[in-house]
């Protein structure tokens, strides 16, 4: 098995800038008979203006397949979260088009954005942000009370037993262990069974313990419960858990990892160093 | 150090000016009290000293001393005294023109402008014997006006010998025409024989007046006239009719001095005078001075500004709570700031230095804001009050004193300071090592003592003990009962407020559990309110103080009215009486008048009066001693008419209503069978016996029904007309209109009507006054709320971007802060009504329950609206950290700090 398969772009030099969509397909034709969950076409996000400007996403096209675990990797500064956070329909892109399912989230105001975060969206997030007034059980159903819809008492079961909380329902969270909250907002975030689910560095708090049962809890959930995800890090080990990575740099695709491997993984990122160490003289 | 405070408060200016604005409005209110209370003194010295004019001094020849014309003119002589005036007073001079008459005070023409204290509108002041000036109102009511003439009539004293006094008369006076009975009253044994004789005297009203400082206000206006017919006007003169300014009595002299005139030289000057013309202790002194000894250094305006600064007190505590809270939040949110200080080698005592001057400065910039506020708003006030046209002078501008500035600086900067002393030493506990821990790190959190606990208990148990004795004491020790009910009630109050942290947070929680039936952003209130107890606690019980009072006066109030209603309509169940006279026939038997022909119709005509009855009444002896009035009213009429359903009950056929009083003298017990009978001349006519019904009536009369009087032989004259009032504040007009159709006869007008409205009015003044002063707590109580939700904003900034991020619609954000603020404003005023609801029964109790039959009422109308108030407040008090809130972008929950 030889998971590393090195995006186009990343050995010839420059990548185009239309050039990574077709390369998962390319790459899986297994997989591409699957409807993504989640597409970007065409999308950048600029901060700033004039000489402060940044481009943080330079025009994104790219596709996350249902029932997959997709991590995004990059160098900081990379536009990983950035890519997310638009992705998400937590901030606004400059242009091109984020869908989820068939709709452009680029599109939607506010209080549709904030209904589709509740009804087809979960979150996982570095800090955990359970709310500290609320039991482990409350912080899990939280996403259903504020939809106003009834709990589906038999995938509460299933996600508590898959996630082993069993014990911990009526704990605040002042009560547990990081990788007991972990596994609360892990819960919270499939408990609406989301159309995909977007995990911010959810290692990134816990102890290499910890954050490794977190992430076989995430691949678990997509392999038995048939989720989506689609998780930010940068940290190699936490990414070779996923199915695939995508690899970022300066706001554009710079690669894609097929069953990726820690090592495969590290690989990838120092071509991207290399890239980066080797175009800046150029450049310069 | 300073440097880093200064920094620190830099980045806390928000939250410091809100801080700062319930200090502010507590100082405003202490100096607007006592800047109010130096202009209040300053109008009462000027009242009393208007009927001085101008003079620059006033001099006492000593009580007992009595000024004479020599003494006057050596003053008047006195280097430095430009002019010297005896004060002169005349009351009650009897004044007729036509059928009209009236009594009027009278005081001579000064010699000098200077004691010029009225102001003429019409014509002049006299200037010759026989010439009188009168107050406009005083010449409208006799209809006389410049030109006419007014009888004065006096009376002379007259030597038993005397010759004629028509003939010596120097005012051309003549005798009486009229013999009044007090014509033969005689002087005191061991005077010469004589007597005092009515002279009468025509006087030409030769100016009208008005007195524009109410100088004469007391004794309703003054006419003028020259010194001697003052003093002969008055009854002041020898026993040959020559007015004699000795006999008057005076000692005071008003004295205007020289320009340039050193006062002090000149006092001591008048004061040798005095003393050489016999004065035994002569007191020469300034306006004030006098004002002030007038007084005998109470104004009246002391008790009043004790009151008042009270409120302010309670207001003061609650910006306090406000300051402690806020302070306890700027810690906890500094906790990382003060624990690097402490790492980089702070010591504790220079941390708490560091808050402890923070607060310093608050309090000295917010006290600062307030004495400016608090003399802006006293000079409004004088402005208005300018324009209002009152009968007294007020002075233009505001002038502050030492006390209005210094004491609310003292008072703000150390209750802000006392108020940081808790969070300050929060503070000093912050541990190094929280610098090292990640963002998270749980905020300080005070745990409630077990001292304060037993604290608590103590004050509340005893209190409670100390008010219930006190209810309990109140009917045989009304004083001592009401002075232990006030202690235990403060105790068992203070009591409960210590103790906020142990109960409030459960009453928000369960109260809390109810409203979060209602959605989740309620759920997310009612759960928010319970994440930091001690805060919201604070910020209720903030709120709790003043909600208790305002509640606790209303309850006083509707509990005395009700209580002195229903006493009033047992004592005088009558609004309103008008009765014909009792007169005597030749014989000297008394005789029944009936009320004029139309009178009654009229009456009951009057706009206000609900009800009315015609009464026969005739003189009946009872019990075959006493004597009284019997007045006949049938059942029916009496449940018209009275007030008193009880007593209406008692009125029926065989019975008769005997009052308390009447039964005691006449020695019957209820329900004895005694004879009635009608006194006819001498005598009685047959009697009849009825059972008493004795009742605790204020009166001298007994009530029976007018068949009874039929029984008895009664002539059935029509003599007394009962009336009830609609309402009775109105009363006022009624009577008025009353006195007005009755006016040409001589009909005697009595009741209890205008005494109710007199005291319902006083009790509904009181509580607006009381509500009105209570208010600006509350107000401080609110920015408290507001405050308290503004750094739950701050705190749960990553939270509210979570619930954002996990889909809490904005709307929903900003309604779970609405339900937040009405959930702590709520909890704050619901506790607040019913702990004032308890407190004003006890209160009512412990004083009306030995005067009167305690009738508990709820003031549900005012209790409502404290509710409505605090709700809404507490609703608008989020509208703004509300905002705030649904501003957070969701993104903001992915920050790692």
């Amino acid at each position: 098995m030889d998971p590393f398969v090195p995006a186009p772009a990343a050995s010839t030099g420059p990548i185009p800038p239309h050039g990574a969509p077709d390369a998962p397909g390319a790459a899986q034709p297994g997989r591409a008979a699957r409807e993504a969950a989640v597409r970007a076409r065409g999308l950048t996000k600029v901060y700033g203006r004039g000489e402060a400007e940044v481009r943080a996403l330079a025009g994104v096209d790219v596709d996350f397949a249902a029932g997959e675990f997709t991590a995004i990797m990059g160098p900081s500064g990379s536009g990983k979260s950035t890519l997310m956070h638009v992705l998400a329909g937590l901030d606004a892109a400059t242009s091109g088009s984020a869908f989820l399912g068939q709709t452009d989230v680029t599109t939607l105001d506010d209080d549709a954005l904030t209904r589709l975060r509740r009804d087809r969206v979960g979150f996982v997030f570095q800090s955990f942000n359970l709310l500290p007034m609320f039991t482990a059980e409350q912080n899990i159903l939280l996403p259903l009370e504020l939809a106003g819809a009834k709990a589906d008492r038999a995938w509460f079961d299933t996600l508590v037993a898959t996630l082993g909380l069993g014990q911990r329902l009526t704990h605040r969270p002042s009560e547990l262990s990081g990788g007991q909250q972990q596994r609360v907002a892990i819960a919270r975030a499939l408990i609406a069974k989301p159309e995909v689910v977007f995990a911010d560095e959810p290692t990134g708090n816990l102890d290499s313990r910890s954050g490794a049962e977190v992430l076989s809890f995430l691949r678990r959930s997509v392999r038995e419960l048939g989720r989506t995800i689609i998780m930010v890090t940068h940290d190699p080990t936490a990414a070779a858990y996923a199915d695939r990575v995508v690899l970022l740099a300066d706001g554009r695709i710079a690669g894609d990892i097929v069953d990726p491997t820690p090592e495969a993984v590290l690989a990838g990122l120092d071509a991207l160093r290399q890239l980066e160490v080797t175009e800046t003289p150029v450049g310069a | 150090m300073w440097r880093l405070t200064l920094a620190q408060m830099r980045r806390s200016l928000g939250r410091l000016t809100a801080a700062g604005v319930a200090v502010a409005i507590g100082t405003a209110f202490i100096a607007a009290t006592l800047l109010a209370g130096t202009i209040m003194q300053r109008i009462s010295y000027d009242s009393i000293t208007a009927s001085y004019g101008t003079a620059d001094l006033i001099a006492d020849a000593g009580a007992g001393t009595s000024l004479d014309e020599k003494t006057v003119e050596a003053v008047r002589g006195t280097p430095g005294v430009a002019a010297a005036d005896a004060r002169v007073v005349a009351p009650y001079i009897a004044m007729s023109a036509g059928d009209r008459e009236i009594t009027q005070t009278l005081v001579p023409v000064p010699s000098d402008p200077a004691f010029d204290t009225q102001h003429v509108t019409q014509g002049a002041l006299p200037t010759a014997d026989g010439q009188i000036a009168l107050p406009e109102r005083a010449a409208e009511r006799l209809h006389v006006g410049v030109g006419d003439t007014v009888s004065v009539s006096y009376y002379r004293w007259q030597e038993a010998a005397g010759a004629s006094a028509t003939a010596e008369d120097p005012a051309g006076a003549t005798e009486g025409a009229t013999a009044a009975p007090s014509d033969e009253a005689t002087g005191a044994p061991g005077e010469p024989e004589g007597s005092y004789r009515e002279v009468r005297a025509d006087a030409e009203v030769v100016g009208l007046t008005t007195d524009p400082t109410s100088a004469w206000a007391q004794y309703g206006g003054a006419a003028l006239a020259t010194l001697d017919d003052t003093l002969l006007w008055g009854g002041f003169g020898d026993g040959d009719g020559t007015p004699a300014l000795a006999d008057a009595a005076t000692s005071q002299l008003l004295l205007a001095l020289d320009d340039g005139a050193d006062t002090a030289t000149v006092a001591d000057a008048v004061e040798d005078v005095l003393t050489a013309s016999g004065s035994t202790d002569p007191l020469v002194l300034t306006r004030d001075a006098a004002a002030e000894r007038s007084l005998s250094g109470d104004d009246g305006t002391g008790p009043i500004l004790v009151v008042v600064l009270a409120f302010a007190a309670v207001a003061m505590i609650v910006a306090g709570l406000v300051i402690a809270n806020t302070f306890q939040v700027l810690v906890a949110q500094r906790t990382r700031t003060l624990a690097l200080l402490r790492c980089v080698g702070a010591v504790r005592s220079q941390v708490r230095r560091s808050v402890l001057l923070e607060a310093s400065l608050l309090g000295l910039a917010a006290s600062v804001a307030g004495v400016l506020l608090g003399t802006a708003l006293v000079q409004v006030a004088l402005l208005v009050m300018q324009n209002a046209d009152l009968p007294f002078p007020v002075p233009s501008v505001v002038r502050p004193t030492v006390a209005s500035v210094v004491a609310p600086l003292a008072v703000g900067v150390v209750v802000t300071v006392l108020a940081a002393l808790t969070p300050a030493r929060v503070a000093t506990r912050v541990a190094p090592i929280a610098a090292l821990r990640p963002a998270d790190a749980p905020a300080a959190g005070s745990r409630a003592g077990r001292f304060r606990l037993v604290v608590s208990l103590v004050l509340v148990v005893g209190g409670t003990l100390m008010l219930a004795g006190g209810v309990a004491l109140s009917k045989q020790l009304l004083v001592v009962a009401v002075g232990i009910a006030i202690l235990g009630g403060a105790a068992s109050f203070v009591g409960l407020l210590v103790g906020a942290v142990f109960w409030m947070p459960r009453v928000v929680a369960a109260i809390g559990r109810l409203v979060g039936r209602f959605g989740m952003p309620a759920r997310l209130a009612a759960a928010n309110t319970g994440r930091n107890p001690a805060r919201t606690a604070a910020t209720s019980t903030a709120l709790l103080i003043g909600v208790t009072l305002v509640a606790m006066m209303s309850t006083g109030a509707v509990t005395a009215r009700a209580t002195l209603d229903d006493e009033l309509d047992t004592r005088y169940p009558v609004d309103l009486a008008v009765a014909a006279p009792f007169t005597t026939d030749e014989s000297g038997n008394p005789v029944t008048e009936a009320l004029p022909a139309g009178t009654v119709e009229a009456l009951a005509d009057i706009p206000g009066v609900e009800s009315s009855a015609t009464l026969v009444r005739d003189s009946v002896e009872i019990g075959g001693t006493q004597t009284v009035d019997a007045l006949g009213i049938t059942p029916e009429q009496a449940a018209d008419v009275l007030r008193d359903a009880d007593l209406a009950a008692a009125v029926g056929d065989g019975t008769v209503v005997v009052p308390e009083a009447v039964a005691e003298s006449a020695g019957i017990e209820d329900g004895d069978r005694v004879p009635v009978a009608r006194t006819e001349g001498s005598g009685v006519g047959t009697p009849v016996d009825l059972t008493a019904v004795v009742v605790p009536l204020d009166s001298w009369f007994v009530l029976v029904t007018p068949s009874t009087l039929d029984d008895l032989g009664s002539a059935g004259t029509l003599s007394t007309a009962w009336l009830r009032v609609a309402d009775v504040l109105d009363s006022g007009q009624v009577v008025q209109q009353v006195q007005d159709l009755t006016s040409d006869s001589v009909l005697e007008i009595t009741g209890a009507a205008l005494e109710r409205a007199l005291y319902q009015r006083a009790i509904d003044t009181l509580l607006a006054v009381v509500v009105g002063l209570l208010a600006v707590a509350v107000v401080i109580a609110l920015i408290g709320v507001t405050n308290t939700l503004s750094l739950s904003v701050i705190e749960r900034r990553r939270e509210s971007a979570t619930l954002r991020a996990l889909g809490l619609t904005r709307r929903q954000l900003r309604a779970s802060m609405a339900v937040e603020g009405a959930l702590i404003a709520g909890v704050g005023a619901v506790v607040g009504v019913a702990l004032g609801l308890a407190y004003g029964w006890l209160g009512s109790a412990a004083v009306l329950a030995g005067i009167a039959d305690l009738q508990l009422r709820v003031p549900w109308a005012d209790l409502g609206l404290v509710l409505g108030v605090a709700l809404v407040a507490g609703v608008l008090a989020s509208a703004l950290p509300g905002r705030t809130a649904a501003r957070t972008p969701p993104v903001a929950a992915l920050a790692v700090d």
